[in-house]
């Protein structure tokens, strides 16, 4: 089989019920456009997720799928370490659909992340006061410890760069995105943790420098500068560790890329250095970027970096009920509010609302001061606050709602479906709402059409491809072509 | 040769050839819904498009792996489609992603593993809009095609890259020219190169409306086709395409022989999406 294209993977992603296999309860994590957030290397692509509520990552294949590495293949002992994502292949998992419309099966491979782990950077950028200083020296420690436990265990990364350690509140950095087939040289590996060991430790010690240590382009700068301001400090380790990350990228003389001894050794002697001010270096680096020591940085694993401003998160201690996402979405309420936000709790919306139901495909419920409406994943209205009543159904895509006594059903777009209206209507069930009017029951699909007459005294919804129809004293089954069933 | 791996610095490039004639009025089915060629076309390629800027998302941003083309050949003559900046009328990437285009809500109906049936709705992104008027200039838009690859392989930045790939749908025969002018104008394309190799030139003849003979798709031999002279003109138009297609287009047909011709006849719109993703196959050739 190929590969599937990644608009088939967001489709299903977007639309998880009924495609997977084994996993359930999956919400991907969105941008503000309402698109999952996932990133795309050579071979696959990784979407950023939530499963039963526990943050991963979904590994997809590109490119022709039985060559790529996503088989866990001979996992190292690592992989059982404190220091990796814990991660489990799960073969023909999601059903994704192509260009014309052809169903097909996908293997994905799915990382689980730590709780609560955030990206090395955004680790590091808040915790850059002075209260701060511990927990990045316990992440120095714990980064040597990773590269010991790695060179014990034989396993090779390949890939380790800030975007893929995540660190725990209790400063444990863990390695996610393994198994990257390209570039699995333990000298990358090594050269990479020296480097980010050695941003950790700068960042620490010049907080304003953190936007210009960080960002890839000034990276090469940095180092030259560090090995500087080491020489002239006349610090031996510091100097050994920017000689070495220097070297082990070519940079600087002598390109001998540090052995794994020598790597542990500078890790360990990072961990140790006090944090100091080191003002030639601060002299010689650029100043491009403001300095930044946001403290607001509470938000889970987010794969990609935004440059635009961050809105302000939610404060959840002054909400009286946070709810669990629901298409990517939590409820919120503060007093007798509702509102909505992101995953990262991001508010979508004031708390304005009475009432307010779960997301579902996109859609929820709403009720305000005017009448009930219903309400995109970006907080407009798609169907304004004037109704009556209004039922969002999110597995049919289609909104029941009631207007001066009389009920039509809507598409998710809010245009109306049904020609006629009805006094009553009852949720879909297996593809057919049980309608009234005038005590005169019938059957509509969710395109709004007329499966049978309004022709029965009362009825009941489908069940088991069946529903139960009276008319005058007979009561007798029906098929949903209105067909009487013996 | 084929073997140079897509980077910033060694980007390729698609040329797509789209028939926007008169004829590409006519309705076909695409994903259970009907509409006029035109349209799947064009919803074709934007899906193309939208795939490729996808497929350059790194976790720092959009990388300009790729400069994409879009030529479109109608009655009203032979014009680029995609807003591209520049005189070498490619778009890259970030370019494409930045452009504000019109979108259009599409509707898919899925049947789900059970059986369930779902409607899913989701906006497409309309860089290519939908057309079908006059004649075909396909002479014209070969010899804009044969312009690009050549002046794209020259540049010396391109030197090393993985060769272009120039992609031809249509659904009729050329108004412009005949076989022989043709068969010159795809030699040109052909015989650009980089150091990794030469263009590609796919051919692709979407089926008529009274299509009787079976779709060919990837033949290895002029035999496997009708004996129809347009479909044997088409066959000597196009590439004899190089090993690393060959996994692909066995996945498409088991047990099929290469090397395999880069020709679809008589296709289905369906199956144009498929010689659409074989023939961009190399965007996976990213670093």
């Amino acid at each position: 089989m190929n590969a599937p294209a990644l608009s088939a993977i967001i489709e299903s992603l977007l639309h998880p019920q009924g495609r997977f296999r084994t996993l359930v309860d999956i919400v991907p994590l969105t941008d503000a456009r309402g698109m999952p957030r996932f990133t795309v290397s050579s071979d696959s692509a990784d979407f950023e997720a939530t499963v039963n509520g526990a943050p991963c990552l979904l590994r997809f294949p590109l490119g022709a799928a039985d060559l790529l590495p996503l088989s866990p293949g001979p996992l190292p002992g690592a992989a059982q370490s404190a220091f990796l994502a814990p991660c489990r292949y799960l073969r023909e998992e999601m059903t994704v659909f192509d260009g014309t419309g052809t169903p097909l099966r996908t293997d994905l491979l799915l990382e689980r992340l730590p709780a609560g782990g955030m990206r090395l950077s955004d680790f590091v950028r808040t915790r850059l006061d002075r209260s701060g200083a511990s927990a990045l020296r316990r992440l120095l420690e714990g980064l040597a410890a990773m590269y010991r436990t790695f060179d014990a265990e034989g396993y090779i990364h390949g890939h380790l760069k800030a975007g893929n350690i995540l660190v725990t509140p209790d400063s444990r950095p863990t390695a996610v995105r393994c198994l990257h087939s390209h570039a699995r040289d333990a000298c990358n590996d090594r050269t990479a943790l020296l480097r980010l060991s050695l941003a950790v430790y700068v960042s620490g010690c010049i907080p304003p420098l953190f936007h210009a240590l960080w960002s890839s382009p000034t990276t090469h700068a940095w180092l030259t500068a560090l090995l500087t301001q080491a020489e002239f400090d006349r610090n031996v380790p510091l100097a050994r560790a920017a000689a070495a990350a220097a070297a082990g990228s070519g940079l600087l003389p002598p390109h001998r890329p540090p052995g794994p001894e020598e790597t542990a050794a500078l890790l360990d002697s990072l961990s140790t250095l006090a944090f100091v001010p080191l003002p030639l270096l601060a002299a010689l680096m650029p100043t491009e970027t403001p300095a930044a020591t946001a403290r607001d940085i509470t938000v889970l694993y987010t794969a990609v970096e935004t440059s635009a401003p961050q809105p302000e998160l939610l404060d959840a201690g002054r909400c009286d009920y946070i709810g669990r996402p629901a298409d990517t979405v939590v409820r919120y309420r503060k007093g007798d509010r509702w509102g909505y936000a992101d995953t990262a709790l991001r508010p979508l919306t004031a708390p304005q609302f009475t009432s307010a139901g779960d997301f579902h495909e996109g859609r929820a419920a709403v009720a305000c001061k005017s009448g009930y409406g219903l309400l995109d994943r970006s907080g407009n209205y798609v169907m304004e606050p004037r109704f009556e009543a209004l039922e969002w159904y999110g597995e049919w895509n289609v909104a029941a709602a009631c207007a001066e006594g009389e009920w039509h059903l809507y598409d998710r777009c809010g245009k109306r479906l049904t020609a006629s209206g009805y006094d009553w209507m009852a949720p879909p069930a297996e593809g057919a709402l049980l309608v009234r009017r005038r005590n005169r029951f019938g059957f509509i699909d969710p395109t709004g059409r007329p499966l049978t007459e309004l022709r029965y005294d009362e009825g009941f919804s489908f069940s088991g491809g069946r529903a139960l129809v009276r008319t005058g004293d007979t009561s007798y089954f029906i098929d949903r072509e209105g067909e009487r069933i013996e | 040769m084929y073997h140079a791996k897509i980077s910033r610095e060694h980007r390729t490039a698609f040329i797509i050839l789209c028939d926007r004639s008169g004829s590409m009025a006519e309705e076909c089915l695409l994903g259970g819904t009907l509409m006029r060629k035109a349209d799947a076309v064009a919803c074709i390629i934007n899906m193309l498009l939208s795939e490729l800027i996808n497929r350059s998302r790194r976790d720092d941003g959009l990388k300009d792996y790729f400069d994409i083309a879009v030529i479109g050949y109608s009655g009203e003559g032979v014009h680029p489609l995609l807003p591209a900046g520049g005189k070498e009328r490619f778009a890259g990437i970030d370019e494409l992603a930045r452009q504000s285009v019109p979108s259009q809500p599409r509707r898919l109906v899925r049947t789900l593993p059970g059986g369930r049936t779902t409607i899913v709705e989701y906006d497409q992104r309309q860089w290519i809009a939908p057309q079908a008027t006059g004649d075909t200039p396909m002479c014209g838009a070969l010899a804009e095609a044969a312009a690009l690859t050549t002046a794209w392989c020259a540049a010396p930045r391109n030197r090393d890259s993985f060769p272009p790939i120039v992609l031809n749908i249509t659904d009729g025969e050329a108004s412009d020219a005949d076989p022989g002018m043709l068969l010159a104008q795809a030699a040109r394309i052909r015989s650009a190169a980089t150091r990794d190799g030469n263009a590609l030139l796919f051919n692709i003849h979407l089926a008529g409306r009274d299509a009787e003979a079976a779709p060919q798709l990837f033949p290895s031999d002029r035999t496997e086709l009708p004996r129809i002279r347009y479909a044997e003109l088409l066959y000597d138009l196009s590439s004899v395409l190089p090993p690393c297609y060959d996994e692909l287009i066995l996945a498409l047909h088991p047990g099929a022989c290469p090397p395999f011709r880069a020709i679809g006849y008589n296709c289905s719109v369906e199956e144009l999406f498929n010689m659409l993703t074989i023939g961009t196959a190399s965007s996976s050739f990213v670093i």
